[in-house]
């Protein structure tokens, strides 16, 4: 069966003048969208970036902008949490969310310093709500707890 | 500084991509350079890519000297093909092209969103959780420790393939800096790449202003700036996945030999982005086959060709099973998953079509592209259509299936972005729409000609739609 033969070029008349109209409608708010966005990344830089990270995921910024300034660029550091996270997402209000990306945020953030699973001697220790009395005397404490985080040095 | 050590990288993705489409189709005239540099460019971006990820896993380091090699060793692979081929050299045209003022309304605004979202790229700093979470840990790891990192890969979903780390690693060495931030001019390259390519793709096949009116509302979807400023893979994989799209529509019509091999670089940048490049290739080439007539011997040289593409993604993948590094499959295996989880399909089905049919996400880009290849269905020459629908519906199966075979507690079927990632995939078979549906609106436009003349229009470009826009 075929169509009527103008069928065809109404209907793709229409269907154009519906792109027209929908492309149309969407400009200003486009325009408004992308300039919005570039004024609200005006000023930001790679530190900017990893702070509005550390926001997104409930990370103090404080604990964030300190663990730039005190790991050289070539060492190494271990993240560390409570063992019993549950406990500490209620008795301090900490959302679940932010315990798992902590370590994934400052994996990025922090290279080229390399991240391990676990601290060794002549390492530094990203304490987030972790047990300090855990980590054993050899800790030396660089900084005084940021909303729970606090940053380590693991002597030999 | 930064930006400007990615645009020298990319200008020589195009250097190397002009090679490349030299060897393979010849350059009549600058003109016609300038209206397939698109295609070279993102040809010269994919060859190039998808070779460098060959470079960490054999244990090489993405040095500036080895990517200069690279990309001399792609450009002078096709010039040695123009060579051997004879291949004409560009001249200047004898004549003043045509201008389409109509066309140059929707062209002007492209341009003009493109510019600003040029000045949100350049700036914006990175924040998508799966960016620094895996795809930009790993481009790091690369640039700073010159090769792939078993303790890093292992943490960061390892049976991810390597292009998108690869390429922003590249990218690091022309800054001199892993910096993360102006790497969104390289995502917005991307974009504009296609923008240049799809006319080039479909000059033959389909209206220019209808072409370009659908490029413009691709540069103003809602969530154009918001997706593919992520710095991940999914807007890539789309772009690819575009471009192959687009290649092997234009070849099922035309069956100009060139459109095949830019499909095959295209399919294998597909196959070494994401996972799902794999659904999506197999969209394309069950697409090309049915539409282009499985009883024509040339239709099945897709075959070849997306085997040939997939060749480069075989190392990776050796790479990581051979380290019994972790794999994210469904317990039980895929096979076992898509059968005791069938349960969940209704569901799965219902997110996919609610998200890709959202307005407020891709505007009605997609219901627009279906109504016209439904009402092309009933025309003389169906294969845009069927092409269109083929890849359509089995991209839209392939989405559901994922949804309802991973399903965990972890990974539910919600339209939650930071739980599950349909909203990113669906992206896929928008663009498929854009770049079909100009074809599918041509073709319908190009009925008034058939009326007019009375006569039945010549298939020598290939479709109905070609005579209409040349006449």
């Amino acid at each position: 069966m075929r169509l009527p033969s103008t069928f065809p070029v109404v209907a793709g008349q229409v269907l154009v003048a519906a792109l027209a109209l929908m492309l149309l409608v969407r400009l200003p708010g486009a325009f408004h969208s992308l300039s919005d966005a570039a004024k609200a990344a005006a000023g930001r830089n790679q530190l900017g970036g990893a702070l509005a990270t550390a926001d997104a995921i409930g990370l103090n910024d404080d604990f964030v902008s300190q663990a730039f300034q005190a790991l050289p660029k070539d060492a190494r550091y271990a993240v560390v949490l409570p063992k019993d996270e549950p406990t500490v997402e209620k008795a301090d209000g900490v959302n679940a969310i932010t315990f798992e990306g902590v370590a994934p945020l400052f994996g990025n953030y922090l290279l080229p310093r390399r991240q391990l699973t676990a601290p060794v001697a002549g390492s530094y220790v990203l304490c987030f709500y972790c047990d300090e009395a855990a980590l054993g005397p050899h800790v030396r404490w660089l900084t005084s707890s940021a909303n729970g985080g606090r940053i380590g040095y693991l002597g030999q | 500084m930064s930006v400007l050590g990615v645009l020298v990288l990319n200008l020589l993705f195009l250097l190397a991509g002009s090679g490349v489409l030299w060897g393979i189709r010849g350059w009549e005239t600058w003109r016609e350079w300038a209206a397939l540099g698109g295609i070279a460019y993102l040809s010269g971006l994919a060859a190039v890519s998808v070779v460098a990820t060959l470079v960490p896993i054999y244990g090489g380091a993405l040095s500036a000297g080895t990517i200069l090699a690279l990309v001399a060793g792609v450009g002078l692979a096709g010039a040695a093909v123009g060579v051997v081929k004879r291949r004409p050299f560009p001249t200047h045209a004898s004549s003043v092209a045509p201008t389409d003022l109509v066309a140059l309304v929707p062209v002007a605004v492209t341009v003009v969103l493109l510019i600003l979202f040029f000045r949100v790229a350049r700036i914006q700093p990175m924040t998508s959780w799966d960016a620094w979470g895996f795809w930009m840990t790993k481009a790091k790891a690369i640039y700073y420790f010159g090769g792939i990192d078993t303790s890093i890969f292992r943490q960061t979903w390892p049976s991810y393939p390597l292009l998108v780390p690869v390429l922003s690693a590249m990218n690091f060495r022309f800054m001199g800096a892993a910096d993360t931030t102006a790497l969104g001019v390289q995502w917005w390259l991307l974009a504009v790449g296609l923008v240049w390519a799809v006319p080039g793709l479909l000059r033959r096949i389909a209206p220019p202003r209808v072409t370009w009116l659908f490029l413009a509302l691709f540069v103003a979807l809602p969530q154009f700036d918001d997706k593919l400023l992520s710095r991940t893979a999914d807007w890539p994989l789309d772009i690819f996945f575009a471009l192959a799209a687009c290649a092997a529509l234009a070849w099922v019509v035309t069956r100009e030999a060139w459109l095949l091999a830019v499909f095959g670089l295209a399919l294998a940048a597909v196959l070494v982005t994401k996972r799902e490049g794999q659904l999506l290739a197999a969209c394309l080439v069950v697409a090309a086959l049915v539409a282009g007539g499985l009883r024509r011997r040339s239709t099945w040289l897709v075959v070849p060709v997306g085997v040939l593409a997939y060749l480069p993604a075989i190392p990776w993948r050796i790479w990581w099973t051979s380290r019994h590094l972790p794999t994210d499959e469904p317990p039980g295996g895929l096979l076992h998953a898509t059968f005791s989880n069938l349960g969940y399909a209704p569901k799965a089905f219902g997110l996919v079509a609610r998200l890709l049919f959202d307005y407020h996400l891709w505007l009605a880009v997609t219901p627009l592209a279906v109504a016209a290849a439904v009402l092309c269905l009933g025309l003389r020459d169906r294969r845009p259509a069927v092409f269109f629908l083929v890849a359509f519906v089995v991209g839209f199966v392939g989405w559901s299936w994922e949804n309802w075979s991973f399903v965990t507690e972890g990974f539910p079927i919600t339209r939650d972005p930071s739980l599950n990632p349909t909203i990113r995939t669906v992206a896929s078979l928008v663009l498929l729409s854009i770049v079909s549906a100009p074809v599918l609106l041509g073709q319908l436009l190009a009925e008034r000609a058939t009326v007019d003349q009375s006569v039945p229009l010549a298939n020598t470009t290939g479709s109905a739609s070609a005579s209409a826009t040349n006449a």
